[in-house]
C-alpha cells in the first residue's frame, strides 16, 4: 500500500506533538529544569559532618542526631541540597561498656536531609562502632592476676563531633526548583 | 583569600609586592582554570601576581580524599611497649611489641568497606610510597606495630606484612591517583601510611591519613 506524502507528513506531525504532550512532569538528570521539579536519584552520595558528640553510655536508642551537609548537591546545574543544610538521624544501637573488658557499641541511622524547597529527602546508611578490642588483654590479665581482673571495664564507644561520613539517598526523590528572583 | 579578593586589591591600586605579600601570608582558595586566568587578565591583575597565585597552590604534602571526604595528614608521634604480659606468661616465647599510636578511638573520617582513596601527590613524590595499613583499635587510641623484640623471632623492625592491605592504584591524570583495595576491608581502623616518613631519633613514627571503616 502506498501512502501519500501529505498523509505521511500529517502522521509525523501528530506523533511529534503527541510525544511532547506525553512528556513526564518530573525529570531526572538533564533537561528537567523547565518542568519545575528535578529528581535526586536513589543512591546519590551525600557528604555529612556530625554535629553532636556521641558517647555510647550516655545515648539512648531513638535519640536524635544532627549533621550538616558538607557539599552542595547539584543536579542539572540546580542546587537541590545546599551545603550547610541540616540532616538528621537517630541512635539505632547504644550499649554500655561493661566488666570483663566488654566494650560498648554505638550505631547511628541517618534519616533525612532538607532540600532547597523544604522537602525531606530520605537517606539511608550510618556507621556502627565498638569501643575497642580489649578481650585478649582481659583474658591475659585474668590468667595473671586472677578473678580480680574480671572487673576490668571495656571501652565506651564514641563518635566525636566533626566526624565526616557519607549517607545515600533512599530511592528517587523529587525536589521543586525554587523560582529565580 | 580568593580570586575576587585579589581583583579587588588590584583595582584599589595596591602594588604587586603588597598583594603578593598578602597572598603569601593568607590561606588561599584560588580557582585557576584557563577561564579564571582569563578573567584575572581582563581585570588587569599583573602577571607577577597571577604567578604568585599559581605558586601558592603548589602542593607540599599530598591532598587526600576518602570516599569524597577530605582527610588531614597526621603524624604518628607517640609510642609504647606492649605485650609484656603475654611475654611473661609464655616464658618469653611471645615477643614484646613496639607500637606507635594515634590518639582517639576512631578517625575523623568514616569510610565504606570498599573505600575509594583519591590522592594528589606533590612534585617529586611517587605513589609507591603509600600503603594502606590496618591499625588496632584500643578504646582511646589506634595502634600500629612498628617492631618486636624477643620471643622466637629475635628482633624485627617495620610494619607487619599481614597488616598491609593489598591495593591497586590507577593514574587519574598528572599527580592524581585513585587507590582501591583489592579485597573488601573489615570493620576497623586504617591508615594510608607514607613509607619512609618515620624519623625515629626525633620521635616521629611516620605520617599518614587515617580513616575508620564501617
Amino acid at each position: 500500500m502506498k501512502t501519500s506524502p501529505t498523509l505521511a507528513f500529517s502522521m509525523l506531525f501528530l506523533l511529534f506533538w503527541g510525544s511532547i504532550a506525553a512528556a513526564p512532569l518530573v525529570c531526572q538528570g538533564s533537561g528537567g529544569a523547565a518542568s519545575g521539579k528535578l529528581t535526586v536519584p536513589g543512591g546519590t552520595v551525600i557528604h555529612l559532618v556530625l554535629m553532636d558528640d556521641l558517647q555510647g553510655r550516655k545515648m539512648k536508642v531513638g535519640e536524635q542526631v544532627h549533621f550538616l551537609v558538607r557539599e552542595d548537591q547539584v543536579i542539572d546545574r540546580q542546587i537541590l541540597i545546599r551545603n550547610g543544610s541540616i540532616a538528621v538521624g537517630h541512635i539505632a544501637l547504644a550499649t554500655k561498656n561493661g566488666f570483663v573488658g566488654k566494650s560498648g557499641k554505638l550505631g547511628i541511622q541517618i534519616d533525612s536531609a532538607i532540600a532547597v524547597d523544604g522537602t525531606k529527602i530520605r537517606l539511608r546508611g550510618g556507621p556502627e562502632v565498638v569501643g575497642g578490642r580489649e578481650g585478649a588483654v582481659t583474658a591475659a590479665a585474668t590468667a595473671e592476676y586472677g578473678p580480680g581482673a574480671l572487673f576490668i571495664r571495656g571501652w565506651d564507644a564514641r563518635i566525636p563531633v566533626g566526624t565526616k561520613l557519607n549517607a545515600f539517598v533512599d530511592g528517587d526523590q523529587a525536589v521543586s526548583i525554587p523560582p529565580k528572583p | 583569600m580568593d580570586n575576587a579578593r585579589v581583583i579587588q586589591m588590584s583595582q584599589k591600586g595596591l602594588g604587586d609586592d603588597v598583594i603578593i605579600a598578602r597572598i603569601k601570608s593568607s590561606v588561599t582558595r584560588f580557582k585557576l582554570s584557563d577561564d579564571d586566568l582569563a578573567d584575572l587578565k581582563k581585570a588587569s591583575v599583573s602577571d607577577k601576581v597571577v604567578a604568585a597565585m599559581i605558586d601558592s597552590t603548589r602542593l607540599t604534602i599530598p591532598r587526600v580524599q576518602i570516599d569524597g571526604n577530605p582527610v588531614q595528614i597526621h603524624t604518628i608521634g607517640e609510642q609504647k611497649v606492649g605485650g609484656r604480659l603475654g611475654h611473661d606468661l609464655t616464658m618469653g616465647i611471645k615477643s614484646v611489641k613496639n607500637k606507635a599510636y594515634l590518639e582517639g578511638q576512631h578517625a575523623s573520617v568514616i569510610a565504606s568497606r570498599n573505600p575509594v582513596i583519591e590522592i594528589e601527590l606533590p612534585p617529586n613524590d611517587t605513589i609507591d610510597n603509600y600503603i594502606v595499613v590496618e591499625m588496632d583499635g584500643k578504646g582511646d587510641r589506634r595502634e600500629l606495630e612498628i617492631g618486636s623484640i624477643g620471643g622466637t623471632v629475635g628482633e624485627k623492625v617495620g610494619i607487619r606484612s599481614d597488616r598491609i592491605m593489598r591495593i591497586s592504584a590507577a593514574p587519574a591524570g598528572g599527580q592524581h591517583y585513585k587507590i582501591t583495595t583489592v579485597e573488601q576491608l573489615k570493620k576497623g581502623e586504617y591508615i594510608l601510611y607514607a613509607v619512609g616518613s618515620a624519623d625515629f631519633p626525633h620521635g616521629v613514627y611516620g605520617h599518614g591519613f587515617d580513616f575508620t571503616v564501617q
